[in-house]
């Protein structure tokens, strides 16, 4: 476990270890070092997942090879699980390493296991292109990336993630196009800005000595502590005077998105940060029924961090449910029963366990519950028809059929149809949400957020882009006073570096007519081509298994700034720029 | 409201600047010894300039010629047009395509720019302003400041010094200034026309230096404070080196800053005022749980396979398990990583040290595919054991 985490997690994780539910068999495993409990034919079934993969390892020979795969799939079945996307990342290494040593059957039939060990992951395709590429196969490299890049997104979490490092890119994005908007209006309005500062100190000092303090009097900003933000929030201000109105309307936009991403920022990062917690991965592992090496640790640090949720307990039951570990789920049941007692779901499990145990007046009346708690539950009804039947109470059977029918006859004739004797729901999985907000919460709960000064610490920001809104007309106001140049000045005399700089400094031919929106959209465009492998550097960094680089990202960027700049020169030459 | 005065008080350049620096509106007059010549401010700025002895057109036509934007056979063709349809010639000039309208505005802010450098010649006159709220000139007019009507002046004089005086232009025998009577202000337009053409004969005047032609960027719509809103005006003033060189210097500086803060501390951008230290702290913390989270895959990938850790990160990377930039936290502290047979340490280093708190420790505690310990737990007895107390 992560050093951070534990130091996170720790205080609860000890109580919960002095909450643990009794084991009613001395097998039990203990949870402190499993997670969760586990019964003897459980950890012999993740004893021989370890053995099998061993197997695997050690495979020089492709049918082998497939076999051992064949059989920690069906291995890992009998837990109910489908993908095993540790041993998928290790067959992905696995394969690169055999195509980095020429060795491209291996490789291929270790691509192979990957797939089928998770099908469907990103990294496996990117590692099919690399093998590809090694082998000198470029269509099938091309084909393999065009394949990968989709996959990108097919999975929840790392979809997740990858849209939130998009958002935080984006507004990083639109943080530096704002500065280097301004750098834009300082290129075009500036040296009117200094001459006007330069003529106001001239009235009491010398030239140079009055240009001189003009520069201070632009750049006494940089001394303050965070002096780089605000030197450019200062020089905003004092460009007020200068812009057009659809630049002042881009400088407000600029002022209100300063004072409102760091409220985004700290709202996703906390998303983000319980997303990627231990218990959040193992939730989302349980619902795409993924096993992965440390889940049950993880599901462990769960019902550590939430000692006292149902909705952990009711999860957790349904674990062992689905692990086939009876008595431990029964007993997570009756407590959910005991803190819900209208629990319908958890009411058709216990009524399910007494059931498969041959304890048909306790199945009984557990179902009875769960109909008295929900008269619409068509499982409720056909279990207990089901009940009856085995208790020989025909006439009850038959009443409490028809009510199953009654409610729901599509579902209640495709249980007859797959002949199921009991019908459970998975009710704790679908409290995973719940669960989540509870995580937020006490993952919110860390942090200092109430209080008056902590409220105003919060919306200091926001209040400083308020402030500059009303200082900039105030300032505008004041500005005859002050002597500003109403219009901005010429930036230099005309010449190559005239043209050229036009070419190669986009927005500043728009910021010398005064065209706000266009000058802001003409930087946002190589920006954002010059941030594009910056993309997943910003944020939160997404744990691919298999890194495909950023090689791609450099490329569009390279080629898009070429077009960009290339459309740009070709206009200048003709004259339209 | 007029305001008068003679040469002799007042140098030509200092009514110029005061009308500048007070961003006057109207119409002033300077009546020499052999000319008037009318010059229109708006906001302070220059926008028209006439001689009485000279019309607009006359004085335009010479510019053309001289820089070889219309051939003199052109012009004559087109003076003959213009006898037969009527209007104003520059319309007539620009409608029948023989030059385009942005030359034609080049040209005669050049024509004005002259007729002013010859004005700021005069040492003697009578000067009169009358003040308004408005005043007629050819749209799209770039605004002349009389600081860049001074500079040019000066330099012209300091690199000609001793410059001969030439002969001057032709007197005009044609219509005086175009100045329209109905945009004048009152004062002006009530004058008796005598009062206006008391123009004595052509006085020699120097021949004004050539002044560098500027080509203007197409007119564009500025908004303006003021009675002028949305006037077509052409933004641009002269101003000097230093404050040029200062400008560029201080967009050059914020553009570094900004790159900076994006490669060196991507975090500062995002939340840069000083009081939000903890929310900085916060995200560092989270982005680095993040990248370990990452890291701890990409080394048990490797246990599973080699059955123990990578000796070095770049292991990882060369397995590309991990990508180069991975090496270094968020904030580029290089990571210090050590291994031993079941766990491994992920260290930041700042300054060749560990930062204090932001390192993490992994094992393979906990995973049952790489701890062989995890499997064989002695079971949990499920009755207390006895113990004897003696």
């Amino acid at each position: 476990m992560c050093r951070n985490g534990a130091e996170r997690w720790l205080p609860a994780l000890t109580l919960a270890f002095l909450m643990t539910p009794a084991a009613d068999a001395a097998t039990v495993s203990s949870s402190q070092v499993t997670g969760v409990e586990m019964t003897p034919p459980v950890r012999q079934t993740l004893k021989q997942l370890e053995e099998q993969w061993l197997q695997w390892i050690i495979q020089n020979d492709r049918q082998q090879a497939e076999k051992a795969v064949g059989d920690l799939l069906e291995t890992a079945g009998r837990l109910g699980v489908k993908r095993l996307p540790d041993l998928s990342a290790a067959a992905v290494a696995r394969a690169v390493e055999a195509a980095k040593q020429r060795n491209f059957s291996r490789a291929r039939w270790a691509l192979e296991a990957a797939e089928r060990f998770d099908p469907g992951r990103p990294e496996t395709a990117f590692a099919e292109s690399l093998v590809a590429r090694l082998q000198g196969n470029y269509p099938a490299m091309l084909a393999a990336r065009l394949r990968a890049y989709p996959r990108l997104f097919t999975h929840p979490l790392e979809r997740y993630l990858w849209l939130q490092d998009l958002l935080i890119w984006s507004l990083a994005l639109l943080l530096v196009t704002g500065g280097l908007f301004l750098a834009a209006q300082m290129l075009a309005k500036g040296a009117a800005l200094c001459r006007d500062l330069a003529d106001l100190f001239s009235r009491r000092l010398p030239r140079p000595v009055a240009l001189g303090a003009a520069a201070l009097a632009l750049l006494w900003p940089i001394v303050l502590p965070n002096g780089g933000v605000w030197l450019p929030l200062y020089w905003s201000i004092l460009l007020w005077g200068y812009a057009s109105a659809s630049e002042r309307s881009v400088l407000i936009a600029l002022w209100l998105l300063l004072g409102v991403s760091p409220l985004m920022f700290d709202a996703q990062r906390r998303h983000v940060a319980v997303a990627l917690s231990p218990p959040a991965r193992a939730m989302q592992s349980l619902q795409e029924h993924q096993l992965y090496g440390s889940l049950f640790s993880d599901l462990g640090v769960l019902r550590s961090i939430l000692p006292e949720s149902v909705a952990v307990k009711h999860l957790l039951a349904d674990v062992h449910s689905s692990l086939d570990q009876g008595e431990l789920a029964r007993s997570l049941y009756r407590q959910v029963v005991e803190a819900e007692p209208e629990n319908t779901s958890a009411l058709l499990d216990l009524g399910a366990y007494s059931f498969n145990k041959g304890d048909f007046s306790g199945a009984i009346q557990s179902f009875q519950k769960a109909a008295a708690a929900d008269p619409a539950s068509a499982a409720a009804y056909y279990n207990l028809s089901q009940t009856y039947s085995e208790s020989y109470m025909f006439d009850e059977q038959k009443a409490a059929f028809r009510k199953a029918q009654d409610i729901d006859p599509g579902r209640v004739a495709a249980w007859l149809a797959q002949q199921q004797r009991v019908v459970t729901v998975a009710g704790g999985m679908a409290r995973i949400p719940e669960i989540r907000r509870e995580l937020l919460a006490s993952w919110g709960g860390r942090e200092v957020r109430s209080g008056r000064l902590e409220l105003f610490r919060r919306g200091l920001t926001l209040l400083v882009s308020l402030s500059l809104v009303l200082v900039a007309l105030a300032l505008h106001l004041a500005r005859r006073p002050f002597g500003y140049t109403e219009r901005p000045a010429e930036l230099s005399p005309e010449g190559a570096f005239d043209r050229w700089g036009r070419v190669l400094l986009p927005g500043l031919a728009a910021a010398e007519l005064g065209e706000g929106g266009k000058a802001f959209l003409s930087l946002l465009v190589p920006t954002a081509l010059l941030m594009l492998p910056r993309l997943g550097r910003l944020g939160i960094s997404i744990p691919w298994r298999y890194d495909p680089g950023i090689s791609l990202s450099w490329l569009v960027a390279l080629l898009g700034l070429a077009l960009y700049l290339g459309v740009r020169l070709r206009r200048e030459l003709r004259g339209e720029a | 409201m007029a305001v008068e005065g003679t040469l002799d008080l007042f140098k030509l350049p200092e009514i110029l600047q005061l009308i500048s620096q007070q961003r006057k509106t109207g119409i002033l007059t300077v009546q020499g010894q052999q000319d008037i010549v009318a010059i229109s401010f708006l906001n302070g700025r220059i926008v028209a300039a006439d001689a009485l002895n000279q019309t607009l057109e006359e004085g335009l036509s010479q510019v053309l010629l001289k820089e070889g934007i219309i051939g003199a056979p052109q012009l004559a063709r087109a003076a003959a047009e213009h006898q037969a349809a009527g209007g104003r010639l520059i319309d007539l000039l620009v409608e029948r395509r023989y030059i385009e309208r942005v030359q034609l505005l080049e040209a005669l802010r050049l024509q004005t720019f002259r007729l002013l450098e010859q004005l700021l010649r005069w040492s003697q006159g009578d000067f009169k302003f009358y003040s308004g709220d408005e005043v007629s000139y050819e749209e799209g007019f770039v605004p002349i400041a009389v600081e860049e009507l001074l500079i040019h002046a000066v330099q012209n004089a300091a690199a000609e010094p001793a410059r001969p005086v030439p002969a001057a232009p032709p007197a005009s025998s044609g219509r005086p200034a175009p100045v329209r009577a109905s945009s004048l202000p009152a004062e002006i337009a009530a004058e008796p026309a005598p009062a206006r053409a008391a123009a004595a004969s052509p006085r020699p005047v120097a021949k004004p230096a050539p002044v560098a032609f500027t080509p203007a960027l197409p007119p564009v719509d500025a908004e303006v404070a003021g009675p002028f809103r949305k006037m077509r005006i052409e933004p641009r003033l002269v101003v000097s080196r230093a404050t040029v060189w200062m400008g560029r210097f201080l967009a050059v500086l914020l553009a570094v800053l900004v790159v900076t803060a994006l490669l060196r501390a991507s975090n500062l951008l995002m939340l840069p005022f000083p009081w939000q230290q903890r929310e900085r702290e916060g995200l560092a913390r989270d982005q680095r749980a993040a990248l370990y989270l990452k890291i701890d895959h990409a080394a048990k990938t490797w246990f599973l396979l080699k059955g123990s850790f990578p000796d070095r990160l770049q292991e990882l990377v060369a397995a590309g398990l991990l990508s180069p930039d991975d090496l270094e936290d968020f904030e580029g502290h290089p990571f210090l990583y050590a291994a031993s047979e079941e766990s491994y340490t992920v260290d930041p280093l700042e300054r060749g040290r560990p930062v204090p708190g932001a390192g993490a420790t992994e094992a393979i505690t906990g995973n049952f595919l790489l701890d062989p310990e995890f499997l064989n737990v002695p079971s949990e007895p499920s009755v207390q054991p006895l113990v004897l107390l003696d």
